[in-house]
């Protein structure tokens, strides 16, 4: 069988028709193990091929994807190819990436399933929560082993290859005693091993027993403007629609809120926000940017102020700013220097936000949205689950009012996140 | 791949299992221009066949890129060995509904003549062009089509044979006006069931009451008002219904959700909803006319039929696979479905909708004193709870039963059961909605529809 860098070379170097042409080429394999209503009830093994083609002629560009490495099916995705550019517009800004500017070829993590551990380890999981959380209905658990070798060739002369295993494991859940019931939840992470039980992963085992603990939600019936915490599973929420200001979609359109903001104060000082694919502890690591870049560590927030766009090289032709010279899949957030005990403490009435289950924000960042999994916080203690609970906010205003940072952060694999208090929030019951 | 060949190699290979073996192509389009530069022209295609087999509770499931014989051979082979890995490995138990052997050809390919990629390309540019003309002071605009092809062989060891292919296309149009608290966006979808050619590609001129229709709503929005936040008296748009529909109550009645502690499974045959209240998941066929995402027979081999939910507002029925259907002794309506080719079917929602009543959206708005007229479903999401939330595009106060001042965004909440036993009136509108994926492990293209709805949610606002 051929490798993956094979294929693409190969079809690279027998397609000379166009001004600039890429193939990526991925082989995945994927074996996964399922627990459903609290057993193992699924072994699931797939095998795929993808051929993603890039082209760009006389300035119009086009992609095809296709899944076979026949000829057949080949030469009628080129045809597909030939009719797509034919009535592109022009567009100078479509570039492929040159040579050199890559990854350097890697492979990382395990290459073969450990099918008899992944089993021990799935039903130690189910055994194990069933045992120890009594009150908790395990909906659905899986735990994957993922390798994937991805080759990247174009006619620039740009070559990459890598190859990435890991496993993957994601559980969802509900507390559950006689017919009241939490809100359900769910928390993963990744990993390059087995070497721990699966409930030692992420912040699985706080998140099921918080998941007990709400099956005893009241309904909230205030309404207050005040401090929020966001449990660090929540973290994305709100700060992916506010990077999301910094890409391609909202600086091309020309509707970014932050399209003059490079090196001012976009945030609260105590924000830094990184991109770190260097860690050696992480589960996946994103070696390359969706057009090829060697994705490198890199800045996004330094104490609040903004220090790069997240453009990729096309964005940054079509906007005049600079590319990007990271992804941004493994993110951190700074620690603070605060326990979450600290963190709370000067609430006098809050709330902690463990899940948040809301709209896309609103061009100009307003978004609201439940309250799911969350607490009320009162005089410094977490006092109570609640249900029926709405907040509402502008993302760039509340990544403004970041009153405190914890120390602790949670490592899901991919990125690293503490909790965050924020204040100027509105928090609306019944 | 021929359908005999598969059957036979499904029979011959299944080791005496009770087996699935399927062949899927998934034909996707995307083209989208953004402030009249096409930033999106992409296509792709993915083929190939997979298998599932049972024992004793335990699924094994395998699949292959290669469409080949060879392939579907393996693919039997190693699902077959991946149900008796974990069956050696346990003592789960466990039984399917029998199905009885079922054959279906069926295609909603266009009947029409097929336009070329480049004829899209530009029809899109005239529909940007015709935008800018319009309404050259846009902040932003983006156009977008979409197509999915999806065309499945199946085949089980139970005898079932069926070939469909089933097809949808849209257009999305947003657009984005500046306002003092910053861009405010709006965005609609046209299309539905059929191909490209069954929807668009005629004279663009033609799209200008939708277009005018469209801008009139954004720059509402750009003076809009944000909702106040707490419980509200509201009427609900018909697009808005089919949403809660499918979020706030479809989810919490799936088979194998129920299974994981929704709140659903302790209402069988309780009252859930008023009586104006009746809730139906439909197969593929409404009033007469092919539903938006329309399933004969589902991935499992059942014939798919309708399935009444709630029934006058009490809970009838649960939505099942063979194995949920034989768990909760309920029958298997075909709701198992797979996205791609390498995905095992899950218990999936097909065309869910509340049924229209007799009221007229007229009198709905002038029986309530103070509320919210809301419209315009954006993303949704349910809970084991039947707790449910979904944002909403646009909306009006209603002050002593007539619209007051638009609204610019909303988000909405509620607890399914509660909320349906506040109903109290439904119009005798009706409308589907086509575009949305529902998310649940795997996408799943879905219909949504229904009536208007007076009733009381949680608005989130300030």
């Amino acid at each position: 069988m051929k490798t993956a860098l094979e294929i693409a070379r190969e079809l690279v170097k027998n397609t000379r028709e166009f001004d600039a042409f890429e193939v990526i080429c991925h082989r995945d394999r994927m074996t996964e193990m399922q627990i459903d209503a609290g057993e193992v009830s699924l072994l699931r093994t797939t095998e795929n091929v993808n051929l993603t083609l890039r082209a760009i002629h006389g300035g119009r560009y086009a992609t095809v994807d296709l899944n076979q490495t026949d000829s057949g099916s080949y030469a009628q995705a080129l045809e597909k190819m030939r009719e797509a550019l034919k009535s592109a517009p022009v567009d100078e800004a479509r570039a492929l990436a040159p040579k050199g500017v890559g990854p350097e070829k890697a492979s990382r993590g395990p290459t073969e399933p450990d099918l008899a551990k992944m089993h021990d380890r799935i039903v130690a999981f189910a055994r194990g929560t069933a045992d120890q959380f009594r009150e908790l209905k395990m909906e659905q658990a899986m735990l994957q082993f993922n390798r994937d070798e991805a080759s990247r060739v174009n006619s620039l002369g740009y070559e990459s290859e890598i190859g990435q295993g890991t496993y993957d494991f994601t559980a969802m859940f509900s507390g559950k005693r006689g017919d009241k019931t939490s809100s359900f939840n769910y928390s993963g992470a990744t990993s390059q091993d087995l070497d721990r039980e699966l409930i030692e992963w992420g912040a699985l085992k706080r998140i099921m027993q918080s998941s007990i603990r709400e099956i005893d939600h009241e309904a909230f019936d205030g309404k207050f403007k005040g401090q929020v915490v966001i449990a660090p599973e929540a973290v994305d929420n709100f700060v992916w629609p506010f990077l999301a200001h910094l890409g391609d979609d909202r600086l091309i359109a020309g509707t970014s809120q932050l399209r003059d903001k490079m090196e001012q104060q976009v945030a609260s000082e105590l924000l830094t926000i990184r991109v770190n694919p260097e860690r050696g502890s992480l589960g996946r690591r994103e070696f390359a940017t969706r057009e090829g870049y060697a994705s490198k560590k890199g800045v996004i927030l330094k104490n609040g102020v903004l220090k790069t766009w997240l453009l990729s090289d096309y964005g940054a032709r079509k906007t005049g700013l600079p590319r990007a010279t990271t992804g941004a899949a493994n993110l951190e957030i700074d620690a603070g220097e605060i326990s979450f005990a600290d963190l709370i403490k000067p609430i006098k009435k809050g709330l902690l936000l463990g899940r948040f289950s809301g709209g896309s924000p609103a061009a100009n960042g307003e978004i609201s949205g439940v309250a799911k999994n969350s607490y009320l916080i009162e005089n410094g203690q977490v006092t109570k689950p609640l249900s029926e609970v709405m907040i509402s906010a502008n993302v760039f205003d509340m990544l403004k009012q970041v009153e405190a940072v914890s120390r602790d952060r949670m490592d899901d694999g991919m990125t690293l996140k503490p909790y965050i208090r924020v204040n100027g929030v509105t928090v609306a019951g019944k | 791949m021929d359908l005999r060949s598969m059957l036979a190699e499904v029979q011959s290979m299944s080791d005496g299992l009770y087996t699935e073996l399927r062949w899927q192509e998934n034909r996707d389009q995307r083209m989208s221009y953004l402030n009249g530069q096409l930033t999106s022209n992409s296509q792709e295609t993915a083929t190939g066949l997979s298998a599932r087999a049972f024992k004793e509770g335990y699924w094994g499931f395998a699949s292959r890129s290669e469409p080949t014989i060879d392939s579907a051979r393996l693919a039997v082979q190693e699902a077959v060995k991946n149900a008796r890995f974990l069956g050696s490995r346990g003592k789960k138990g466990g039984a399917l509904l029998p199905a009885k052997a079922t054959s279906l050809e069926k295609s909603y390919a266009t009947t029409k003549p097929k336009q070329s990629t480049g004829f899209w390309i530009q029809w899109l540019k005239q529909v940007d062009d015709r935008l800018l003309a319009k309404f050259p002071a846009l902040k932003a605009r983006q156009v977008t089509m979409t197509s999915l092809e999806m065309e499945k062989k199946f085949v089980t060891t139970d005898g079932a044979i069926v070939h469909s292919l089933v097809p949808r296309a849209h257009l999305a149009i947003v657009l984005t006006v500046d306002s003092e608290s910053g861009p405010v966006r709006y965005m609609d979808v046209r299309g539905g069931l059929g191909e490209k050619e069954d929807h668009f590609g005629g004279d663009v001129n033609q799209l200008d009451s939708w277009f005018d229709e469209m801008h009139k709503i954004v720059q509402e929005k750009a003076k809009g008002v944000m909702p106040e936040a707490g419980e509200h008296e509201v009427i609900l748009a018909p697009d808005l219904a089919g949403i809660l529909a499918h979020e706030a109550v479809g989810h919490t009645v799936e088979g194998d959700l129920v299974m994981g502690g929704s709140v659903a499974g302790d209402c069988m045959n309780q009252r859930v909803g008023s009586d104006l209240v009746t809730l139906v998941d439909f197969a593929h066929t409404y009033a007469g006319t092919p539903a938006p995402q329309p399933v004969h027979v589902d991935d499992e081999g059942v014939e798919a039929k309708d399935t009444v939910i709630i029934e006058k507002g009490i809970l009838k029925h649960f939505m099942n696979n063979r194995e949920t259907a034989h768990h909760f002794h309920q029958a298997a309506t075909g709701h198992a479905r797979a996205f791609k080719f390498y995905d095992e079917p899950l218990i999936r929602m097909r065309n869910t909708a509340i049924l229209p009543g007799d009221a007229s959206l007229e009198d709905m708005i002038k029986s309530v004193k103070k509320g919210y007229f809301l419209a315009g479903a954006g993303n949704g999401q349910a809970d084991t709870t039947g707790e449910f939330m979904f944002a909403v595009n646009r909306g009006y106060e209603i002050v002593d039963g007539k619209l007051g001042r638009p609204l610019r965004e909303a988000t909405i909440s509620g607890v399914a059961f509660e909320m349906l036993k506040s109903v109290s009136m439904v119009s005798r509108d009706f409308e589907w909605e086509s575009s949305g994926y529902c998310g649940k492990k795997q996408p799943m293209p879905v219909g949504m529809g229904g009536p208007a709805l007076k009733c009381r949610v949680a608005v989130g606002g300030q």
